[in-house]
């Protein structure tokens, strides 16, 4: 692996195997997250996106989910490489919490409420770094001084449900953190949340990602987070890599249909004035994993939809230059269109 | 996601959740069997109930041996037994029965008829066709017989039906009032009842309904003044007696100084949860018994089969109208209900179109799961002796004959347990379906 | 004013807080505390704010779905704040509501036609279950469905459908006033597009006065013709929807707004990030409720509730400083 890589997929695939048949909710994902970068995942629900970051914990709930296929190569603080679908379940639990964090969208039900949330974030930091309790606290109370809760070492000895909600986030960062993980997984971290404090977890995630270096890997499914937190972009359709691209040229040329389509339906505030009369609709649902269209599964939403073409088989991930990539058969000619 | 290929209807889903529970596949298969033998109890049984006869006696005969193997040629042959001789054991003065091969072999004959003991199907169709039998003066007695004689098969498809049915109806009862009551205090909890009219609201219809609260309360009133008289005129003078005087009048003088002026508001749910409280807070089997000793115990039997009906279902409505409340409770704040109330729906309609439903999937599993407990209950209150009586017959009952004579009747006449084992495999029976009904119709348990 | 349909007074909604053992009263949300708006025929009125600012309790006050604590409610001209059930039926078949969630708004055990038909059956519109079915059938096209999906349940529908669905429901009376609470927050981004443009269609076609309830501003922006800016119960600014987002006169208004991330990654602007969370709705502060979190405040603002007064034509805002912005 690269040295610059701290986390690559390759070719995952994640089955469920449910009473009405295969739900191929990851099937054949690659991607890299390189040191210190933040990557975010974009795609609506059924798209593989949190079931990846699943995975990536190893965290798939099994009966009925189950990792079929693919490697998870992770690098280690020791910098050693390895393939975490094939470490045991005790090797794992080392690498979770204290290589790997995760950050979840429910800050209600993501705390436990009979702990207090200083016992909470010390019982983190005693797992993994064996250290005292009263060392814990301390390093507790530094956690949450460090992600912006005001009186920190009063709040130690607080319920989650005597915080609010972008208070109970902050403690999942800070709980998340606490180890000084490589990679945080932050799974929809502010969907739950109102856009004022929204605003503040991500500038929270920002500072904290220049002061301690980790990277992360963003799940959202909201447009404008991405463009304000990202480095590199993955949109994801119905368990596939659909695109991948810098966050700029994304936003700017995207090249797949549904990527276009996306960025296109969104209403957009900055662009009030010369807003045009109606939204550009994808048109249809999103596909039921179960039963997915043969070929590209998006393409009974396409507009550039070629019968014969598009829906014979899985168009390949192909390169587009500049390190981007697209799962699109006709992505030169749409790229024309436009031009 | 939402499956959107499959129309399966729910029901369809339970059905098909429910078969993959083997063990409650074969629970509704047993209780298929007990019913279907219960409610056509004459076909099934051999004799009648009651049927004994004084020469020669039969008491604790146990269960006739069936032959398969001539004794002549050594071959198989068809069934048969053989009668039987009655002897008396000279220490312990128990009988003791003997085959007796001179009177020659008796073939089981099926589809017998029996003249001398017609039988009615439903109360309504009269017959004398029974599945099986042995011609007289030979007996069968597949389980033996009782202290008079009489087979205690027959006695137990009897008793089936009784103690069957009295835990469904049970169940029945007790699921009426629990849904009602129950939905009830969901769905008004927070909007209190108007129980009484102050004088200045009557007019149009409170110009009735004014003095007809006031009469309920009064009533109400006056009885708990005269209940405190009869407790001083049974008992005398005492601490108790003038506490139970002083609790009467201040009854009466909050009720007159509050009739007139302010209405009197009852929230259904307190009233209702508060019941259920106190029906909780006392041990089952004696408030059973209490409420039973409220009744007069000569009545003819089948009054009191109604009776164990009604005070077992009364005892056991709270658990679920404890349940009702809260689903009545979430359901009420669900949007689809607020969409009805937007549309301008009334409360009946918004209490039966989309309220109750929605608890249906708990009250079948509840239901399903309390027939047992009604079932053994019942058994209990017949061991007891106050349950149903001769000439009917429970199994509580039979095992109640069961223990005359102490340990001995279990190591002398071990057959006369077999009503407990037909207790134990219906209860559990019951308690599979409820448990594969729980998994067939609770979304989160689906695999 | 002229052609006003729906016209809020004062509305104050206070939910109780029972504590004790006697379940006496011992406090009170006042989740809303005083709003005051109208909206004319055929015209949407937007009303955003983040949790707890109440704007869905007045969506809900409005149709009187929950019973106000105060105020007035004018529907076409007529009070019905204080009408009983029976006076209040044949104004339930001119107003309407469309519910953010599309999942607990549809009943389960009911299958498409009758949940739509249900609102017919009730005001006894179409004598025949021919002519309702027929009606259905005709709703169902309206919203973009087919009428083949009389029979299925509702589960059997993407988020995006069903809430097509509940729009068929509350169209089928031919209301003249929907309130829509936040009917697109809980859809997947491709399918906003779909239902924002269904609404927009149904208004102009139908000729709907709508109430748009959301968070998402940008949404909120697209669909109305003017924009109520909530906040702990009371409204902070009013005002015609592109005047509002161009040129925000409340603080509220102007950190609202750059709060939301814009999806371009080239765009770079001055953040007002907003410290602190929103106050307790039972303990608000004194004076204007927004003075804790707002950086132009001055130790008057603890004095005096402000008013929601007139700062430019169709313009209110309710601020005491009127040297900023």
């Amino acid at each position: 692996m690269d040295e610059k890589r701290l986390l690559e997929v390759k070719d995952l695939k994640v089955h469920f195997f449910t009473d009405d048949g295969v739900v191929k909710a990851v099937d054949g994902v690659s991607f890299h997250v390189n040191r210190g970068e933040t990557l975010a995942v974009v795609g609506e629900s059924g798209s593989g996106k949190s079931v990846t970051s699943l995975a990536i914990m190893r965290l798939i709930p099994s009966p009925p989910g189950r990792i079929v296929g693919g490697e998870i190569l992770f690098r280690g603080k020791d910098g050693k490489v390895r393939d975490l679908t094939k470490l045991s379940e005790q090797e794992m639990r080392r690498i979770r919490g204290n290589d790997i964090a995760m950050i979840f969208q429910e800050p209600m039900t993501s705390l436990n409420p009979v702990y207090t949330v200083g016992d909470q974030i010390a019982e983190a930091i005693m797992l993994h770094q064996g250290k005292s309790r009263k060392e814990a606290m301390e390093l507790a109370a530094h956690m949450l001084e460090l992600v912006g809760i005001p009186e920190p070492r009063k709040r130690l000895s607080n319920y989650p449900h005597q915080m609010s909600g972008g208070m109970r986030q902050r403690v999942m960062i800070a709980m998340a953190l606490s180890c000084n993980p490589s990679l945080l997984i932050a799974d929809e971290p502010t969907t739950a949340l109102d856009v004022t404090i929204q605003a503040q977890i991500l500038e929270l995630m920002k500072k904290l990602q220049e002061e301690l270096g980790m990277a992360i890997l963003f799940i959202t499914h909201n447009l404008g987070v991405v463009a304000e937190m990202a480095d590199r972009v993955v949109v994801m359709y119905a368990g596939r890599v659909v695109e991948q691209a810098d966050v700029v040229p994304l936003f700017q040329e995207p090249l797949h249909p549904y990527t276009r389509g996306l960025l296109r339906s969104v209403p957009r505030l900055d662009l009030a004035a010369e807003r045009k009369e109606r939204l550009e609709a994808i048109p249809g649902n999103v596909p039921n994993p179960l039963y997915l269209p043969p070929g590209c599964a998006f393409h009974p939403r396409c507009k550039h939809f070629v019968a014969g073409l598009c829906d014979a088989e899985v168009p390949p991930l192909e390169d587009a230059g500049d390190g981007r990539q697209v799962r699109c058969v006709r992505w030169r000619e749409i790229r024309e269109v436009r031009a | 996601m939402t499956v959107q290929a499959s129309s399966q209807s729910q029901f369809q889903i339970a059905l098909r959740q429910f078969r993959k529970h083997p063990l409650a596949v074969w629970g509704l298969r047993i209780l298929f069997v007990l019913y279907t033998v219960a409610a056509f109890a004459g076909f099934f049984s051999p004799y009648d109930p009651n049927y004994y006869e004084l020469y020669p006696p039969k008491g604790y005969h146990p269960p006739t041996r069936i032959h398969f193997v001539d004794p002549e040629t050594g071959g198989l042959s068809r069934p048969f037994v053989y009668a039987t001789r009655r002897t008396l054991d000279p220490v312990s003065l128990q009988p003791k029965y003997e085959e007796d091969p001179s009177q020659g072999k008796f073939y089981i004959r099926f589809f017998v008829r029996t003249p001398d003991q017609p039988y009615t199907l439903f109360r309504v169709f009269r017959s004398d066709l029974r599945l099986f039998g042995v011609d007289p003066p030979a007996r069968i007695f597949l389980m033996g017989t009782d202290n008079f004689g009489r087979d205690l098969f027959s006695r137990l498809i009897y008793g089936a039906q009784v103690s069957l049915t009295i835990g469904i109806l049970s169940a029945l009862v007790s699921f009426v009032l629990g849904m009602v009551l129950g939905g009830i205090a969901g769905y008004y909890s927070g909007r209190p009842f108007t129980l009484s009219l102050p004088l200045r609201a009557w007019r149009g219809l409170g110009l009735l309904l004014g003095p007809l609260s006031w009469a309920l309360w009064g009533g109400l009133g006056l009885g708990a003044l005269y209940l405190a008289w009869s407790y001083y005129r049974l008992t005398g003078l005492g601490f108790f007696q003038v506490l139970a005087f002083l609790a009467a009048a201040w009854v009466g003088v909050r009720l007159v100084l509050t009739l007139p002026f302010r209405p009197i508001r009852i929230d259904a749910d307190d009233l209702v949860m508060r019941a259920v409280e106190i029906i909780a807070a006392i041990p089952t089997l004696f408030l059973l018994i209490s409420l039973r000793a409220v009744f007069p115990t000569n009545v003819d039997p089948l009054t009191t089969f109604y009776l164990v009906v009604g005070l077992l279902g009364f005892i056991g409505w709270g658990g679920l109208a404890r349940v009702v409340r809260g689903i009545v409770l979430s359901v009420r704040e669900m949007d689809y209900v607020q969409a009805a109330r937007a549309m301008g729906a009334s409360d009946a309609r918004i209490l039966f179109r989309h309220v109750l439903p929605a608890t249906a999937s708990y009250v079948i599993v509840s239901l399903s799961l309390t027939i047992p407990g009604f079932i053994l209950a019942e058994s209990g209150l017949s061991f007891l002796g106050l349950g149903v009586t001769e000439p009917y017959t429970s199994w509580g009952l039979l095992l109640q004959g069961a223990q005359q004579g102490g340990f001995a009747s279990f190591v002398d006449r071990p057959w006369v347990l077999w009503p407990g084992f037909f207790i134990f495999v219906s209860i559990m029976a019951w308690n599979f379906v409820g448990d594969g009904l729980r998994d067939a119709l609770d979304p989160r348990r689906r695999r | 004013m002229n052609g006003v349909l729906l016209e809020v007074k004062d509305l104050k909604k206070h939910f109780p807080i029972r504590g004790g053992v006697l379940s006496r009263v011992v406090g009170s949300v006042k989740a809303v505390d005083g709003v005051s708006f109208s909206i004319r025929k055929g015209e949407v009125l937007g009303l955003v704010g983040e949790s707890g600012s109440g704007k869905t309790t007045v969506g809900r006050t409005v149709l009187r779905l929950i019973e106000p604590t105060g105020g007035r409610i004018l529907f076409d001209g007529q009070d019905i704040t204080e009408l009983p059930r029976e006076k209040l039926r044949p104004f339930r078949r001119r107003m309407q509501i469309i519910f953010q969630d599309p999942f607990s708004s549809l009943n389960p055990r009911m299958t498409v036609g009758d949940i739509i038909a249900e609102p017919l059956l009730i005001h006894g519109i179409g004598k025949t279950p021919k002519e309702r079915t027929e009606r259905v059938a005709e709703l169902l096209k309206l919203v973009g469905l087919s009428p083949d999906h009389m029979r299925r349940y509702p589960h059997e529908f993407s988020g995006g459908q069903r809430q097509r669905i509940g729009i068929a429901r509350a169209l089928a009376v031919a209301p003249e006033f929907i309130v829509a609470d936040e009917p697109v927050s809980a859809l997947d981004v491709s399918i906003q597009a779909q239902v924002v443009n269904l609404l927009q269609d149904l208004k102009e076609e139908l000729g709907l006065t709508l109430l748009f309830i959301a968070h998402d501003l940008a949404v909120v922006e697209y669909i109305s013709d003017r924009v109520a800016v909530m906040y702990l119960g009371k409204v902070m600014e009013l005002a015609p929807a592109r005047e509002l987002y161009r040129n925000p006169k409340h603080p509220y208004t102007e950190a609202l707004l750059s709060a939301v991330p814009i999806p371009d990654p080239t765009v770079k602007r001055e953040r007002i990030v907003l410290q602190g969370d929103i106050p307790s709705p039972i303990n608000p502060p004194s004076g204007c409720v927004f003075r804790t979190r707002c950086r132009y405040a001055l130790p008057e603002c603890a004095q005096v509730v402000p008013e929601l007064k007139e700062v430019a034509p169709g313009h209110y805002k309710a601020c005491i400083r009127d040297d900023i912005l």
